[in-house]
């Protein structure tokens, strides 16, 4: 999953992005100011943007009223240091999901997240099961046909991801734009890599039962289409 | 003891001066009605005398005499009826007499008031009436008359039953008190209401007050109209007060959200520091960085609550807490020393043009926070390498004028008023880059004010930014600078 943080207080987003990237295997963006963030915003489909209101340049409200004209469905969470209501009801008319006041607990941050993202692609219930794998998003505990399975950070991110999107074709493409945060060096032979290790750890044999290749197209989750 | 209310004050007092009219009225028209009942009295018994002194002059015999005096005092069983006696001052015996009224009257009538005996010739009017006979029922009104006939004096004593008359005025005086009781009785109740009715706009008037609290202070308008023209400068008084306390209420409630506002921006990063080091298990390097970079955000929570102090400081007092002798040209000397120190570093230059010995009257740690605050602004503001000048010049009039003038960009017009609000920062957001607060220039501008000067921003692209001073120069400079010697010697 990838994020984008758009914070000028340059420490709170390189915390945030710290904590995000160590509890919960996102891929994180920073960006500073407002041209910037409505700029990366725009350019890479992000799961979640953390967006504060007060930016230099471009203000968070309007960040968010472009993204949401543009058709952007990409959930935001509002960051802001002022305790006003009327705020807070005038971001979430505008089009943002959640909001979090200023000072905030990092464990919230996280969670909050983790419960829109889970909700972006339609599994409210933190465990989703696909095939005789179980994957608990918010412990990040794996089993498959109830064992439990290791996985480094960077599988992990793939597993989720693929099993997020579950009874989908999911391009290569696709993979790179939302596991690799913009800093990432990417070679497209990653993918396959990260693909085979994690078949080696859950999907051995020959026949593969859970990650299947949709040649030419990506790969699938779970039962292959008609 | 709580003082008496208005409208009990004004209640009694227009209460007691309508008791005293309607009194006063009353004693009149009952005094008026005794008159002149008592001369319709008089009137007749006048008559029946001046009948009787001429019936005595009549040379008649006793018995037609009788007869005349009879017909002339009249008969006795009419509603009034009279009774005379007719003596010489020497003689024992009554020459005449008609039957005389019952005791205690019979008395009165034989031994009448000698203060009331007339002279000779003359003539008087009197009350005969006995205390014994306290309601006047057999009170008479008597004229005693004195006539020489020949040598004698006769004294001729008609009497007439005025019960009539004290009948008529004890129905007039119950009727008085009736109606002066039931009007007293009225004035009393109504009185109250009327003053009520009269002070109604000052009821109305605290009634409003009384629903003012401090969320609707400045809700308190067009009303100044409403109200009666005497009452109208109190309540424009009024209003102007709430006006102003209302803007100062809102000025400190802006104040209050704006601090907290930002203070709450380097408790979040600390907090976030110190809870993404909790996260998991680190390095002791990490850790340190951790530590070293939380201390740095305290030290800016520190700065900025120093600042926050001093400016509520500011407002708080309203004298400068020592006005003294200032010599500016030596305070400024200094403190563009330090800077100029500090400048250097990045490569930096703070200079002082020449500036010729000058003091004004105020308070030396203010002004020296004044200066630091302008100077350290155009360094962080400044270009990078840039110079910032310092000049103090004093005019031919009573001024001193400091400009502290940096290189830096241009600060786009519209926003130049907003730069000495306080938290009023030129990008609209912290400006960490410059590590300001958005106070520094505030807290000058306070001071300034405070020392009855003016401060003035203007900026150029070409020219740069130029932060001008004016300050009232010191009345007595000569015996401070002749006891000093020059910064630039």
């Amino acid at each position: 999953m990838r994020v984008l943080i758009v914070e000028d207080e340059i420490r709170l987003a390189r915390n945030v992005a710290k904590a995000l990237t160590e509890i919960t295997s996102f891929a994180v963006d920073i960006s500073t100011d407002g041209e910037d963030g409505q700029h990366q915003a725009q350019s890479s489909p992000y799961d979640l943007i953390i967006l504060d209101l007060m930016l230099p340049k471009i203000g968070g409200l309007k960040i968010l009223e472009r993204l949401r004209r543009d058709g952007n469905r990409v959930p935001v969470l509002i960051l802001t240091a002022r305790n006003a209501t009327d705020e807070v009801i005038r971001a979430l008319d505008m089009g943002s999901d959640d909001y979090l006041t200023k000072p905030f607990e990092m464990g919230e941050l996280i969670a909050r997240c983790r419960a829109l993202i889970r909700r972006t692609y339609g599994h409210p219930d933190p465990v989703v099961s696909v095939g005789g794998l179980s994957l608990n998003t918010a412990s990040r505990m794996v089993t498959f046909r109830g064992q439990p399975v290791a996985l480094s950070a960077m599988e992990y991110r793939l597993l989720e991801y693929l099993v997020l999107r579950a009874g989908q074709i999911v391009t290569k493409a696709e993979i790179i734009e939302h596991l690799y945060d913009f800093g990432a060096e990417n070679f497209s032979n990653v993918v396959e890599v990260y693909v085979s290790t994690l078949r080696k750890k859950l999907d051995p044999g020959p026949q593969h039962v859970l990650i299947h290749t949709v040649r030419g197209r990506g790969y699938l989750v779970g039962e292959m289409p008609q | 003891m709580s003082p008496m209310s208005i409208k009990l004050r004004l209640s009694l007092l227009v209460s007691l001066i309508a008791v005293a009219v309607i009194l006063t009225v009353s004693i009149v028209a009952y005094v008026e009605l005794e008159e002149s009942l008592m001369d319709n009295v008089d009137d007749v018994l006048g008559a029946m005398g001046e009948g009787v002194v001429a019936a005595l002059g009549e040379d008649e015999d006793s018995q037609n005499r009788v007869t005349a005096l009879q017909s002339i005092v009249g008969r006795k069983d009419v509603r009034d009826p009279a009774w005379y006696r007719i003596w010489t001052d020497d003689g024992d015996q009554d020459l005449f007499a008609s039957e005389l009224p019952d005791d205690p009257y019979r008395e009165l009538f034989l031994h009448p008031p000698i203060d009331k005996r007339p002279r000779e010739g003359e003539s008087s009017f009197f009350n005969l009436i006995s205390s014994r006979d306290p309601d006047k029922k057999g009170a008479c009104r008597a004229i005693w008359i004195r006539r020489f006939f020949g040598q004698e004096v006769v004294n001729v004593l008609v009497g007439r039953s005025s019960h009539y008359v004290y009948h008529e005025l004890s129905e007039f005086y119950d009727l008085l008190l009736a109606l002066g009781g039931g009007l007293t009785l009225l004035v009393f109740l109504l009185v109250p209401v009327f003053v009520s009715w009269g002070l109604n706009p000052i009821t109305q008037a605290s009634a409003r007050l009384r629903t003012i609290t401090h969320k609707s202070i400045g809700q308190q308008n067009s009303s100044g109209a409403e109200a009666p023209p005497e009452l109208r400068p109190f309540v424009g008084a009024l209003e102007g007060m709430l006006a102003r306390l209302d803007k100062a209420m809102r000025q400190q409630e802006q104040f209050v959200a704006d601090a907290a506002h930002e203070l709450r921006t380097p408790v979040t990063i600390i907090k976030s520091t110190l809870q993404t080091a909790r996260l998991k298990h680190r390095t002791s390097d990490e850790y340190e960085q951790d530590i070293d970079e939380t201390l740095e955000d305290i030290g800016h929570l520190e700065r900025l609550i120093g600042q926050l102090l001093s400016l509520a400081g500011f407002q708080a007092r309203n004298e400068p807490t020592k006005p003294t002798e200032v010599r500016l040209d030596i305070l400024l000397d200094g403190v563009v020393g330090i800077f100029d120190a500090l400048a250097a570093r990045q490569g930096g230059r703070v200079v002082l043009a020449e500036a010729t010995c000058t003091s004004v009257t105020g308070d030396e740690d203010n002004l020296r926070q004044l200066f630091n605050n302008l100077i350290d602004n155009a360094v962080r503001h400044g270009p990078a390498r840039g110079t910032v000048l310092v000049t103090l010049d004093t005019g031919p009039d009573s001024q001193v004028t400091v400009t502290v003038h940096d290189e830096g960009g241009h600060i786009p017009p519209e926003v130049l008023p907003h730069l000495f609000e306080r938290f009023y920062r030129v990008d609209s957001s912290r400006s960490k880059a410059s590590g300001g607060s958005g106070l520094g220039l505030a807290i000058a501008r306070e001071i300034v004010l405070r020392h009855d000067g003016d401060i003035t921003i203007t900026s150029d692209p070409g020219a740069g930014t130029s932060v001008v001073v004016h300050l009232p120069r010191s009345r007595c400079q000569a015996p401070a600078c002749s006891s000093r010697s020059s910064p630039n010697s």
